[in-house]
């Protein structure tokens, strides 16, 4: 098997894998299984860089990382309005499409631009698939653009198979994160003094002095090294051995920087580069395999769900936009996807979301039985034949990866 | 005398004894700071932060006037400990106090949102807090006999639709969503006084403008 997305192993702690396989593992097998707990349910696959994985894997040939092109000087706005054009391209060859709109700030993103960019008559090819979490996570766009004027489709109700078997093609906006950086960025922004708290000496004086500095994500990651490490540490691992992990994850990253060619300096640009590098194949593919109940996996991600993100333009503007505020202006959650922020606002002049939107996470709330499907899935291959934990060999394969990785 | 009417510390962290100060924080977990302080009523601190949910999030957060001497011209220097992660809340709720890892400690400015702009959101919350005062107590007052609470013990039935359900509705939306304070005003004023011949509506009318202006009829008439 060669993969295009591989899920880190995530079993109960009173699987087999932990009580049997685990101690017979060699460390860095081991090592792999214990990221579990901290990025579960996520997967880590290379796009770019030295980046070994237990079991083969290759990047998907649409979700392929493009040349860095510094000279790159679109802005996001023309951007945006020329992915809404590409979409106008694809309605205007008779194809209706379902917009996966959460109310948070990429799929609103994908609305501007659209309600921007189509005609009136345009539009009526165009439905919103949202729920009511869309529009109490925005209720005046909802109000102000959608209710009475748009086919509303509810998202609690159709999957992607359901509005794929209506006529529409579903756009996506689930690799908006990767674009700007966020998700772990954030996370980190927020823990920021809580880990401080856990240092001692000239460290924790030094860091604790920049807790509120509005420059914070600006500075050398490796200045934040004391910090990074026990944020990438796994909990209830043990403290030595957590902090192993944390320790070995961090090198395992900054040696991926290290034989990369796009220049990685600032703390947010380590954690932009982790999503945009490393987990756009898992943004990009987990609604589809997660989201999609159809056996034609292949045909959902080839042709039919319109990643809206993923486009050379954007990876291009996001490769050549770090450390000048396009992707966060301070280290608050009111400030992270800048731009995306000024482009939404310039449509909808609402100041309170321009000012106070905060992240929400969605689309948990679009996959019914997150747990046991998130939990089940192993990997996607090359041939889109999905491996789930129950199945039998897929067991023997995880094993034999897991006894065989040695970096 | 019951066995069940009685203080409980849990009960005691949500209703303080000393009332007199302000008790109930709305926190914003987007700013990192409280926003707004009250002491009146728990489940209307969260009615209110439901309505004012369309323009920010907020936490309704009780806390002891006796360790946290805050009002409202000093809450937006208070904030939890340790930040709440941005994603951890979607929707308004009560976020109790507890452990010292929660407790509000003094935290100065906010150090990315500038005070104005907290002032002005404070301006817009408290305008929400007092006029959802006004409405849910004029609708207990006055809505007699209403069996709207009820049907949803009975899903059979649907609920009717009266003139004077239309108009609360109405005046509950407009709380959620009003751009301006003076807008807002207005628009209530134009639905509760469009049927003052009636002797019912006349007395809602009264009793609302009193709780939310301290007068009978709106400051702009």
């Amino acid at each position: 098997m060669t993969a295009f997305h591989l899920t880190i192993i995530w079993v109960r702690p009173d699987h087999r894998l932990w009580s049997q396989v685990y101690p017979t593992l060699p460390e860095k097998g081991r090592l792999w299984m214990d990221l579990a707990y901290r990025f579960h349910p996520n997967t880590l696959t290379a796009r770019r860089g030295l980046w070994k994985t237990p079991w083969p894997m290759t990047v998907h040939p649409q979700l392929a990382m493009p040349t860095y092109d510094p000279k790159f000087s679109k802005t996001f706005t023309e951007v945006s309005d020329q992915r809404a054009m590409e979409v106008r391209d694809i309605i205007r060859q008779g194809k209706k499409v379902a917009l996966y709109y959460s109310g948070g700030i990429d799929s609103t993103v994908c609305a501007a631009a659209l309600l921007k960019t189509l005609t009136a008559e345009e539009l009526k090819q165009v439905a919103f698939c949202c729920s009511i979490n869309s529009a109490t996570e925005n209720p005046v766009f909802f109000d102000r653009y959608i209710r009475g004027k748009m086919t509303i489709f509810d998202s609690s109700k159709n999957q992607y198979n359901d509005v794929i078997s209506k006529g529409y093609m579903p756009i996506t906006a689930d690799a908006g994160d990767d674009i700007f950086g966020t998700e772990q960025a954030t996370q980190f922004y927020f823990s920021y003094a809580r880990l401080v708290d856990r240092l001692s000496g000239a460290a924790r004086t030094k860091l604790a002095l920049l807790r509120d500095s509005p420059k914070l994500m600006e500075l050398p990651y490796r200045e934040f090294v004391d910090l990074l490490i026990p944020f990438f540490s796994p909990p209830d691992t043990g403290a030595n051995h957590s902090r192993q992990v944390g320790e070995w994850f961090y090198n395992k990253l900054t040696a991926n920087v290290a034989s990369s060619d796009i220049p990685i300096y600032s703390l947010h640009d380590l954690f932009w580069w982790l999503i945009f590098n490393l987990r756009f194949t898992h943004c990009s593919l987990r609604g589809p395999l997660l989201y999609f109940r159809g056996d034609d996996v292949r045909s959902a991600i080839t042709e039919y769900i319109i990643n809206w993100f993923n486009t050379p333009e954007y990876q291009r503007w996001s490769m050549v936009n770090n450390n000048n505020g396009q992707k966060i202006r301070k280290p608050a959650s009111t400030h992270y996807k800048w731009a995306a922020r000024r482009y939404i606002y310039e449509f909808d002049r609402n100041d309170w979301y321009f000012r106070y939107k905060i992240k929400s996470v969605s689309l948990n709330q679009l996959i019914r039985n997150k747990r046991d499907a998130t939990a089940e899935l192993f990997a996607l291959d090359t041939d889109y034949r999905r491996y789930w934990m129950h199945e039998p060999g897929v067991q023997d394969l995880i094993e034999d990866g897991l006894h065989s990785f040695d970096e | 005398m019951s066995r069940w009417l009685k203080c409980t510390p849990q009960l005691d962290e949500f209703y303080p004894e000393d009332r007199s100060r302000p008790c109930y924080g709305f926190y914003s977990p987007a700013v990192d700071r409280v926003i707004l302080v009250d002491s009146r009523d728990l489940f209307l601190s969260l009615q209110s932060a439901i309505l004012f949910s369309s323009k920010l999030l907020l936490l309704v957060v009780p806390f002891d006037p006796a360790r946290h001497p805050i009002d409202n011209s000093t809450c937006y220097f208070w904030a939890p400990h340790y930040r709440i992660p941005q994603s951890a809340y979607h929707l308004p709720q009560i976020f109790p106090l507890v452990g010292g890892a929660k407790k509000l400690v003094y935290s100065g400015p906010s150090p990315h949102t500038p005070q104005d702009e907290i002032v002005q959101a404070q301006e817009h919350l408290a305008f929400v807090v007092q006029a959802s005062h006004a409405l849910y107590l004029c609708e207990a007052v006055h809505n007699i006999n209403d069996a709207t609470p009820y049907y949803k013990f009975f899903p059979e039935f649907q609920p009717a639709e009266t003139a004077d359900r239309q108009c609360f509705r109405q005046v509950e939306n407009i709380l959620y969503s009003f751009g301006s304070i003076e807008e807002a005003m207005r628009q209530i004023d134009q639905i509760l006084s469009a049927d003052l011949l009636r002797t019912a509506r006349q007395r809602y009318y009264a009793r609302f403008n009193s709780l939310l202006y301290g007068r009978p009829e709106p400051p702009f008439k």
